[in-house]
């Protein structure tokens, strides 16, 4: 990076640390501190809702979902906007009127102390291991593309935040995400531009969609089921419903962003008209992805865009890489020949048109066969950072084709959307932990001073414990995947009880607690089996906790049940 | 239904049609550039 992108960097990131601490420092209550006092507009909700959803790998995994998958994965965002309305019509009045600190606090309310801890330590255990991994995921590309020290990059991403998270808590959080999110979406839409920009003389914004759509990259509908499937309309409106229910309606680091809200009104228009841009913004995004596939096709294409993986293997394999880069350099030729080709006949209509494009599919099909044995090569190698290419391919491009200033000011870009959805969670795992657990087993209640101290403690320890884990990460492998996992694998119960809690009064708590419990194994039991996509998981765990609860009625008489 | 709820249901619909329309757009843009 050159010095402009450096100042560039350090500058927008100051900017935000600083305007953290200013907007949030005064705090002289803990509801102020975990609630904002309940003072946000719905944009403020609103900016923070996508901010806490979307982190860096959001930013930089889904330009390489399309570009290798095609841009299918919008579909997974299908069932977001029907989630938003059953949020608003159920979950938030309920949540305002008992003016709730944390989402479990209602399901004391409603069903028992056991039930409440349980489900809160459910999403502690979870979130707790995946805010670390979602500042490692960030860290070690990072450190691999700007080739900084991992340990150092990982306390950049997870450490920075904490100074304004833990002086300012939610309103600190809240006004940031706001500053954070208009830098980002403002970024990325420049850079989106500067791609169409930077093509090759001639070609606009038409051809490149031309030729991203004869490649199968905009594929953005498909309609054949199969329950292994990830991404298709079904599973995205089913099983996507069902994930952002869970996700926005009964995880705390979403709940706790709009019940900070003035009221009723601003949280309900925050949520919905998050429903509303989700999907085009995800689209957008996935556009970009799919446009670089195009600018790729046009211009030459490294062979594998996680450089520093590669650049391993030609150390420790030259022979290997040589032939690898032979073969590559020719099919590279071929390929852009031919991309050119098919432009030039489809504005002439040309009969071999149709020709043309059935041989640079069959190159195309080459140049991936190559990707995937160069990639083979990479993972059978002793390299030991993070081997795959798909989260490179956009900063790829940025590092090697954007201007000077823009370069660090994307770079800020992954820092702002790490520290926008990291800084949600700690404070929402600060919440759970002090009112839900902490507090519960406490004999006597603190004055409010007190539980503002408490508050601050427990967002430092969550602090350090995520960077922790991200430390760890390294030496974890392949259990970080199983950390991802993690979350399908509590949010159906989870769900499930929630969904018990408002829709079957019959049920009591006891009742409630066993069937989650053996929804959990349930679920664990079908995970270990494969026998579904993980969108199907949260489907199949909230049905698994009313279907027990349902079979535990014919066996047990519950009690008063509160409603 | 006091008249605030009667907004919001409108609202409600509006987002529903909105996710149509949207998902219409998305087939239609397979169908021509894919």
């Amino acid at each position: 990076m050159s010095n402009i992108d450096w100042i560039v960097l350090i500058f927008t990131l100051v900017v935000v640390v600083v305007y953290g601490v200013f907007i949030g420092r005064g705090q002289k209550s803990n509801e102020s501190y975990l609630k904002a006092d309940n003072k946000m507009p719905w944009y403020i909700v609103l900016l923070g809702i996508m901010a806490t959803q979307a982190s860096a790998i959001t930013f930089l995994s889904a330009p390489g979902q399309a570009y290798t998958d095609g841009m299918r994965f919008v579909q997974y965002y299908f069932g977001l906007p029907l989630a938003m309305i059953v949020i608003c019509i159920t979950f938030i009045p309920i949540f305002q009127r008992l003016n709730v600190y944390t989402a479990y606090e209602y399901l004391e309310n409603r069903f028992d102390k056991k039930t409440r801890v349980l489900t809160s330590l459910l999403f502690l255990f979870s979130r707790g291991l995946s805010t670390g991994i979602s500042i490692y995921a960030p860290s070690i590309i990072l450190s691999s593309v700007l080739n900084w020290n991992i340990y150092l990059t990982n306390v950049l991403t997870g450490g920075i935040l904490l100074i304004y998270t833990y002086v300012g808590g939610a309103k600190a959080i809240a006004h940031t995400q706001k500053l954070q999110f208009l830098i980002i979406l403002g970024t990325m839409a420049f850079a989106g531009y500067l791609l169409i920009q930077n093509m090759p003389n001639g070609i606009g914004f038409k051809d490149a969609l031309y030729l991203a759509g004869k490649s199968g990259k905009l594929n953005v509908i498909t309609t054949e089921f199969d329950w292994k499937d990830k991404y298709n309309i079904w599973s995205g409106l089913i099983g996507g419903f069902f994930l952002a229910l869970s996700y926005f309606g009964t995880d705390q680091s979403q709940v706790g962003r709009y019940i900070t809200a003035k009221d009723n009104t601003n949280a309900k228009m925050g949520l919905l008209l998050n429903g509303l841009v989700k999907i085009p913004m995800q689209f957008a995004i996935l556009l970009i992805g799919a446009l670089l596939f195009a600018f790729f096709s046009l211009k030459p294409a490294p062979i594998y865009f996680n450089e520093r993986s590669y650049q391993y293997l030609k150390e420790t394999k030259p022979e290997q890489a040589a032939a690898f880069e032979k073969e590559h350099n020719a099919l590279q030729l071929k390929f852009n020949a031919e991309s050119r080709a098919i432009l030039k006949l489809k504005e002439n209509k040309s009969q071999s048109l149709n020709n043309t494009i059935d041989d640079f599919k069959n190159t195309q099909m080459q140049v991936k066969e190559l990707h995937g044995k160069v990639e083979e090569a990479i993972n059978n190698s002793n390299y030991n950072a993070e081997k795959t290419d798909t989260n490179y391919i956009f900063l790829y491009f940025v590092k090697n084709t954007l201007p000077v200033g823009m370069i660090g000011l994307l770079f800020a870009v992954i820092f702002l959307a790490s520290w926008g959805s990291i800084s949600a969670a700690l404070n929402s795992l600060a919440a759970c932990s002090l009112k839900d657990v902490h507090l519960i087993f406490k004999k006597e209640t603190p004055d409010d001073e007190t539980e503002l101290k408490y508050s601050r403690l427990h967002t430092l320890a969550w602090g350090i414990f995520s960077i922790a884990v991200a430390m760890f990460a390294t030496q974890m492998g392949s259990l970080i995947e199983a950390v991802n996992v993690l979350g399908s694998l509590f949010y159906g119960p989870i769900l499930g009880i929630f969904l018990v809690a408002f829709y079957y009064k019959k049920i009591d708590g006891p009742n409630v607690f066993i069937s989650a419990i053996l929804s959990e194994i349930a679920i664990i039991a079908v995970y270990k089996f494969d026998i579904v996509s993980f969108l199907w998981l949260n489907v199949i765990g909230a049905a698994a906790v009313i279907i027990f609860s349902a079979i535990g009625l014919l066996f047990y008489k519950p009690k008063a049940v509160n409603s | 239904m006091n008249k605030q709820l009667k907004n919001w249901n409108t609202w409600y619909i509006l987002l529903a049609v909105a996710l149509v329309f949207q998902i219409v757009f998305y087939y239609l843009f397979t169908k021509i550039w894919a």
